[in-house]
């Protein structure tokens, strides 16, 4: 018995050392996923077998996160679909803690329960826009697609807008209504006008004349059509 | 679409009514948006330079008049995305950098290509009869015969560039003056 206890001691330190916390990270390899799932797995064998560990909160990694993340979901929830669908991490972060009022979870610990509400099949996701925001979205109703299709409803009815613009329209924060404008330009369904009052998002007529040029077997002439022989 | 209307061309340009969308004036993020913009411009600009009979341009002048400024919707193009649009120009051949190298700051606009200025003067030279005989550059396109020609009074540059082409093709020879107007070239079979 006290060899099988020397060797789990030596394996749970190994477990609890930088390199394998490092599997955890969001920006662990595609390979590194699986190990961290073993990583895990072995965690909560030496659980089970009652084996105690130097550090008893990254011991308790395998359940900690998991059991977070419900406990977030079932608190955020319904904060976030009355925030109409998407909040940023950083307030939802705030307002959990708060919560908490003694026992407060550390930001990693945090963003590592919301990276497992997919896996967990919880109804929040954790989204990070290209230029680097972290959102917590319902979900059902947040997709590109919806997206996209309300502000070029809005953009429709409205005319041209500037980031605060939508932020006043769908009451949201303006960080978000910028990310919310470079993803329907990324997906080709706005271009911008850059002045001296700032930014502004129009329907994006060049896709549909593109449209149009391709339809009539224009397509990439580089010649002109008004250039002759 | 006849090759031989007369020189001048009347009445105002009639702008695209991409000219009056004040996004076209923005160097577009997006990969194919920008795509379809840059097409529109560089057609408007050959378009435009055709029109006016205009065949060099400065870039930092350039962008304070039309077509590179809209004064109804008060938008200007940036002038690191005409020097952009003016190298795509120069990759299909519609333009040519001219002053200091590698400064992109002025190009001649080639809304017709050297290539068909080319044959345009010799095929106006066989039908008038003008093989081996020795012409100034000069009298050639701005003489009598030339009157009615799409290159009668073609800017100088241009038709040098022409000439060129017509030298290399083996069709003339040019003849060094005193100075360009003095130039001669001699054209034959």
């Amino acid at each position: 018995a006290n060899e099988i206890v020397s060797m789990a001691e030596h394996i749970a330190t190994q477990l609890n050392s930088p390199a394998a916390s490092k599997l955890h990270r969001k920006d662990a390899a595609e390979s590194d996923e699986d190990n961290a799932e073993r990583v895990d797995a072995f965690r909560q064998y030496l659980l089970d077998l009652g084996i105690d560990s130097p550090v008893t909160r990254n011991t308790a990694g395998a359940v900690f996160h998991d059991e977070l993340a419900r406990e977030l979901c079932d608190y955020l929830e319904n904060y976030v679909s009355q925030c109409g669908g998407t909040v940023a991490l950083v307030d939802a972060y705030c307002l959990y803690n708060r919560a908490r009022e003694f026992s407060l979870v550390y930001p990693s610990d945090f963003v590592q329960a919301c990276e497992k509400f997919e896996a967990l099949q919880l109804p929040l996701r954790l989204r990070e826009y290209p230029s680097g925001l972290l959102v917590l979205e319902d979900a059902s109703s947040a997709s590109d697609a919806l997206i996209i299709s309300r502000v070029g409803a809005y953009i429709a009815s409205f005319g041209p807008l500037t980031a605060s613009d939508l932020a006043a329209i769908e009451d949201c924060a303006l960080t978000l209504a910028e990310e919310r404008l470079w993803l329907c330009e990324r997906a080709g369904a706005l271009c911008r006008d850059e002045s001296v009052e700032g930014v502004r998002f129009y329907a994006n007529a060049f896709a549909a004349a593109a449209a149009v040029g391709a339809g009539r077997g224009e397509g990439d002439v580089q010649e002109p059509l008004w250039q002759y022989i | 679409m006849s090759n031989t209307t007369a020189a001048a061309t009347p009445g105002a340009f009639q702008f695209p009514e991409i000219y009056n969308f004040p996004p076209f004036f923005t160097r577009q993020p997006n990969e194919s948006t920008w795509q379809e913009q840059r097409r529109q411009w560089c057609d408007l600009i050959l378009a435009y330079y055709k029109h006016n009979r205009l065949y060099s341009l400065t870039l930092a002048e350039a962008i304070t008049e039309p077509p590179f400024t809209n004064r109804q919707i008060h938008r200007s193009l940036r002038v690191d995305v005409l020097r952009e649009l003016v190298d795509d120009l120069v990759k299909q051949g519609n333009a040519s950098w001219t002053g200091a190298k590698n400064a992109k700051d002025s190009c001649l606009v080639l809304w017709r290509k050297p290539e068909v200025w080319a044959s345009m003067i010799y095929q106006w030279a066989n039908e008038r009869g003008l093989f081996n005989t020795v012409l100034t550059v000069f009298e050639l396109a701005n003489g009598d015969d030339a009157v009615g020609q799409e290159f009668h009074n073609l800017d100088s540059v241009t038709l040098r560039r022409a000439l060129d082409v017509l030298q290399s093709q083996g069709k003339a020879q040019l003849f060094v003056g005193t100075s360009d107007e003095d130039m001669g070239v001699k054209l034959f079979v």
